[in-house]
């Protein structure tokens, strides 16, 4: 098998191939570091390369896996990081200066259910500084690029996992979602990615954004994998007490389940209006197969939107803004320009302002609870557009933001996922997305999964 | 939507131990005078029985 072809194949067929000793952990992680060297390099996917960490914990695994000692379906697999989880020994900068010598002395929480899953880290990736902002268009390292069209941005800010999965730089990545933040670039880049209820997966270790909204999800090339990831990274952690105390469960007991019977509820005006015509044909194309296997299309009405996104705009300033108050008063100059400001305006917001902004999530939750009462799923768009190009700025409002058919999620703390449905005119990728009642991350995944079978892209990979 | 002058930015940022000179005040207000504009529209559709979430993970409603 050519390494481009190793690269390419899921979590789940890694593991299996590993596990019956058909592929050896050290093959496939020397094939990684091969393609992160060249591809890795030129999209600017990862700000550390763990080469001789992922060899040795490769080895190992081999040694295990050879000893009878397999720890599971994702023993020997290729992981990135996000570089806002804490690996021990490692730098955590969260892309920023001001990071730049922080050193963890002690594994996230989810790191550590990882190590213990058996997966192999072969880096930490790129982010737009600090998670706030979705472009990945970093200041201090430059931007990270898009494999299906170089001159984009691969959405942020987990920029680097969507890079790198597309790309075939891993198989399993770890990311953040605040404002969309895996969603974002998995939609952008063609791969898969959920944002686990709030709670539900453990933050310990993780460089926080803002405390009322911050969810650590997996990233992956199938829907499959994204299950098995959660399988590893869900459950209680009595050291972060956000994380609610539910015991382990299987993701993926529904996930072959298909659709037949289920209500897919789709709301109007907020989701669609504006939304770029190609990327309305890719959801309608995938909403009618769903239709085609069984499903049942109901409307549904969400009021509100415009005053979630801004509540949601609001609250994540604002908390960011308190995280980072004294690195804002004495090293302001360390920041790039945009986050910068973003972290000045959250630190002039009224504190009334705030509070009413975290009674709209109150609202928001009501209103999905109305709608998740005539449904089982909800289906949007992830992105109103495509990708935007390398350097063109965001904006944050409520019209014409990027991720402003995801953030309303967030601020109901629901769990949510883009799954690739197909491409729009220009071949780049378009993302669906489907969000669950609070906990439902099993519902969510086993219709992204049958989003995923309904609308196979074959071979179709970004270009070499 | 209010308007604000870049002094009163200045001086509210000062209020906070932020050091802003007027160019970056002058960044800052439109992003700011649109945000607090959205946020007194928002404050006006609010029904009064809505608190802030109870610290924790939203609730299953089903």
């Amino acid at each position: 098998m050519s390494h481009a072809d190793l690269a390419f194949l899921s979590a789940a067929e890694l593991g299996h191939r590993m596990a019956r000793r058909e592929l050896s952990p050290v093959e496939v992680a020397r094939a990684q570091l091969d393609r992160i060297a060249v591809a890795g390099a030129r999209l600017n996917a990862f700000l550390l390369v763990t080469t001789g960490r992922a060899l040795a914990e490769a080895r190992a695994s081999e040694r295990e896996i050879a000893a009878g000692r397999a720890r599971g379906p994702l023993h020997g697999v290729p992981l990135a990081l996000k570089d806002l989880f804490d690996v021990a020994g490692l730098p955590t900068t969260a892309g920023a200066r001001i990071l730049a010598a922080n050193v963890a002395e002690r594994d996230a929480g989810v790191v550590e259910r990882l190590r213990g899953a058996g997966l192999v880290l072969v880096g930490k990736t790129h982010l737009h500084e600090f998670a706030f902002g979705t472009t990945s268009d970093n200041p201090h390292h430059g931007p990270c690029r898009n494999p299906w069209d170089p001159g984009r941005s691969p959405g942020g800010s987990s920029g680097g996992n969507g890079a790198a999965l597309a790309a075939g730089l891993c198989a399993a990545a770890l990311g953040t979602d605040t404002g969309g933040s895996i969603r974002i670039p998995a939609a952008a880049c063609g791969v898969a990615g959920l944002k686990p209820t709030l709670g539900r997966v453990s933050r310990r270790g993780v460089v926080p954004l803002s405390w009322s909204l911050d969810t650590v999800g997996p990233m992956a090339r199938t829907v499959e994998d994204v299950a098995l990831l959660m399988d590893a990274i869900a459950g209680p952690d009595p050291e972060d007490e956000a994380c609610v105390a539910r015991p382990a469960e299987s993701f993926a007991r529904e996930l072959e389940a298909g659709v037949s019977g289920l209500a897919l509820g789709v709301p109007g005006e907020w989701f669609f209006a504006g939304v770029e015509p190609g990327i309305v044909a890719a959801v309608e194309a995938a909403l009618a197969a769903l239709e085609r296997e069984g499903a049942r299309r109901v409307g549904v009405a969400t009021p509100g939107m415009a005053e979630a996104h801004t509540a949601h705009h609001a609250i994540l300033a604002v908390e960011a803004a308190a995280f980072h108050g004294r690195w804002l008063r004495e090293r302001p100059d360390d920041y790039g320009d945009d986050v910068r400001r973003g972290l000045e305006l959250g630190s002039l917001v009224p504190a009334v302002d705030y509070v009413n902004a975290r009674r709209m999530q109150t609202v928001a939750q009501r209103t999905f609870a109305a709608a998740l009462a005539r449904a089982d799923v909800l289906v949007t768009p992830a992105l109103p557009v495509a990708p935007l190009r390398v350097g063109e700025p965001m904006s944050r409002e409520p019209e014409v933001a990027w991720n402003r058919l995801l953030t309303p999620f967030n601020l109901a703390g629901l769990p949510a996922m883009s799954v690739p449905c197909g491409f729009d005119a220009a071949g780049l990728p378009v993302g669906l997305q489907v969000v669950g009642a609070p906990f439902a991350e099993a519902r969510v995944l086993r219709v992204a999964r049958a989003v995923e079978r309904a609308v196979s892209w074959g071979t179709r990979r970004p270009p070499p | 939507m209010c308007v604000m002058p870049e002094d009163e930015i200045v001086r509210r940022a000062r209020e906070r131990g932020l050091t802003l000179d007027h160019a970056r005040a002058a960044a800052l207000r439109g992003p700011f005078e649109s945000l607090l504009g959205r946020l007194a529209l928002l404050a006006e559709t609010l029904p009064p029985d809505a608190a802030p979430p109870p610290p924790g993970p939203p609730r299953e409603e089903r």
